[in-house]
């Protein structure tokens, strides 16, 4: 290992730590949900639904996979609720993941210096990088999926298994790569033991397979996640759309140059999932490998997300990645000073948009409940009731966008409900309550306003000029960018 | 020998189309006014970089990301059964590097027109393709 590639990992690993709590600036729906899931399991052993110890976590209506919220609440009791501590998984699986893909490539290739490559190209891959500083299942599972590709390599069966299968606890998306990795693993890797391998595994995976069945939303969910389920679809729509979205998991303009959605979708500077340099080293190393198993392994990699509807999903086809840092790293010896500079400069550009303009750019679209959670709970005895609009976003000042939140997961997170009052909640056609939350549509005209009544508002949503008389705004909040972004209000 | 002539002669006839293509474009996409919009509002609201350097030379690169982003779209994207990406595949498998190269020139001719035409144009990029084939 010289000088340059121990700088380069080292930049690697200061890209996945600096400011991980405040870049992406709040908790992301997905995030929030996995926190509080987690916050609620480690205080009542019941989601916040009521399920006690659930295999999947209904959330606000999108299943979550259990492994992260299990290893996050033990880590949330200990070290308490904050984004450091929600994110803390996803950062050591990252971490853990450059180590594993370069003990990967060794067993594969025999050759250190190919190892050490992708292990350096892991840790600057922007792709990863950003999976990697969120609360993201799929970048845990990732971890899980190749430590147990590298067991299975190594021949440790029973381990491989386990470790294998755990990655389908941790995300969907491994649903259907792991049996496929399970059974041409077994016959290309445990010859021998490849019954033993193939009955451990489905013996590990069948708890999770009789939740599927038995667990109705769960199920339903997975039933209409799939392009099958789309409305009067034809089988040969299945297989158009099927090869569309397979196709555009390789489409080199997401890969290369503006996948990575962390500025707005028409800024010329959105940068791609991979280093657009890359794609050199990434086309000679598909030319010159003699191990097929990298190939095999890029070409099965987004079979399960080209399955599901939508459009290019980066959590849902994060497999990919590994295959392709291998692949590039393999090409990567061919490469001249000149392609360094340029990767290096796309490297510098890239850090330059996440950290300077992605929390500016997006600053509306994030939920910045945090610190008025933490001011509500000033006036909690003042209130006699709060209510929260859960839209955010400036759509009325300024005609711009309206979002639809989950304000009361953020709420209960950093206030520390009681698990009991999100397990308990009463929900009407227009409202639901949580105790002296009423989470709602506030509509100024219809609502009463009376004494310590609180309402919480985004600037999309301030009160009409004949009704300010009766109000007395009590603070202003502003998002990430610096802009007015939620205001609280109070009844005279 | 026969199979040689009509090789040449197809290449020949493919880089005339590639001219023909060119002279065609009737407005490029950054003469555009939307193109124009999207630009002055980007960096009117957001400083996108904080150096002065933006203006001198990331301004002029907007234009090539952008040509080469609607190139890949139109070879990407489900245009007529993916015809254009299965073309330049069977190129690359024949190793036929030229052809493969004045096929892209031809696409990125194509996409550059405001409003392209690939149902017109992708098949005047055909004999380029023939020519790349034949044995």
């Amino acid at each position: 290992m010289n000088k340059f590639t121990i700088i380069l990992l080292i930049v690697g690993i200061f890209l996945r730590l600096y400011r991980v709590d405040s870049i992406p600036p709040h908790l992301s729906n997905d995030e929030i949900s996995i926190a509080y899931d987690a916050y609620s399991i480690a205080n009542s052993g019941k989601d916040e639904h009521g399920n006690i110890f659930p295999l999947s976590f209904p959330s606000y209506g999108t299943y979550k996979a259990p492994l992260y919220i299990y290893i996050l609440a033990p880590l949330e009791l200990l070290f308490g609720n904050t984004e450091l501590v929600v994110r803390l998984p996803s950062i050591i699986a990252g971490l853990l993941t450059i180590l594993v893909i370069g003990l990967i490539t060794f067993e594969l290739t025999s050759n250190r210096q190919i190892a050490i490559w992708s292990s350096v190209l892991l840790s600057i891959t922007p792709w990863h990088i950003y999976a990697s500083r969120m609360a993201w299942e799929g970048n845990l599972a990732l971890f899980f999926l190749s430590l147990g590709i590298w067991l299975m390599i190594r021949k440790r069966t029973v381990l491989s298994s386990i470790t294998l299968v755990i990655s389908m606890y941790g995300y969907h998306s491994e649903w259907l790569l792991v049996p496929l990795i399970v059974f041409i693993g077994g016959i290309t890797f445990l010859k021998k033991d490849k019954w033993k391998f193939w009955i451990l595994s489905f013996l590990i995976a069948l708890p999770l397979i009789i939740d599927y069945f038995l667990n109705a939303g769960a199920g339903a969910r997975a039933k209409t996640e799939p392009i099958w389920a789309i409305p009067g679809i034809t089988p040969f729509g299945i297989l158009a759309t099927f090869i569309r979205n397979y196709l555009n998991c390789f489409n080199p303009k997401i890969l290369f140059l503006n996948g990575l959605n962390i500025v707005n979708k028409n800024n010329p500077f959105m940068p791609g999932l991979l280093l657009w340099p890359t794609i050199i080293p990434l086309i000679i190393g598909f030319q010159k490998t003699k191990n097929r198993l990298f190939r095999i392994w890029l070409l099965i990699s987004p079979i399960a997300a080209a399955l599901t509807q939508g459009d290019f999903g980066l959590i849902r086809n994060l497999n990919t990645v590994i295959p392709l840092v291998i692949l590039t790293a393999i090409g990567l010896n061919k490469m001249n000073k000149i392609w360094w500079s340029l990767t290096l400069i796309t490297l510098f550009n890239f850090s330059l948009i996440y950290f300077y303009h992605f929390p500016k750019e997006l600053g509306e679209t994030f939920q910045g409940y945090r610190p008025i959670a933490y001011y509500l709970k000033t006036i909690d005895n003042e209130a006699t009731d709060i209510y929260v609009d859960y839209r955010y976003g400036n759509y009325h000042l300024r005609h711009g966008k309206e979002y639809s939140g989950i304000p009361y997961l953020y709420l209960a997170f950093f206030q520390k409900w009681d698990p009991l009052i999100t397990q308990t909640r009463i929900t009407t056609d227009k409202e639901t309550y949580f105790g002296k939350y009423i989470i709602k549509q506030v509509d100024w005209n219809q609502d009463i306003i009376r004494p310590n009544r609180f309402f919480l508002v985004s600037i999309g949503n301030p009160p009409p000029d004949h009704i300010k008389s009766k109000l007395q705004e009590m603070a202003t909040f502003t998002d990430s960018s610096g802009k007015m972004a939620f205001q609280v209000w109070k009844g005279k | 020998m026969v199979q040689k002539w009509l090789k040449h002669i197809l290449l020949i006839i493919g880089v005339f189309l590639l001219i023909f293509i060119s002279i065609n474009i009737q407005k490029p996409f950054w003469q555009s006014p939307t193109y124009h919009e999207t630009i002055l509002n980007f960096q009117k609201d957001q400083d996108i970089f904080p150096y002065k350097i933006r203006t001198i030379w990331w301004n002029k690169s907007i234009i090539l990301i952008s040509l080469i982003e609607r190139t890949i779209d139109l070879i990407w994207t489900d245009n007529f059964f993916y015809l254009p990406l299965i073309c330049l595949f069977l190129l690359i498998k024949k190793r036929r590097w030229i052809n493969l190269g004045l096929i892209i020139i031809g696409l990125i001719l194509i996409s550059i027109e405001n409003d392209p035409n690939p149902g017109k144009y992708f098949f005047w990029l055909i004999p380029l393709f023939i020519a790349g084939i034949i044995k």
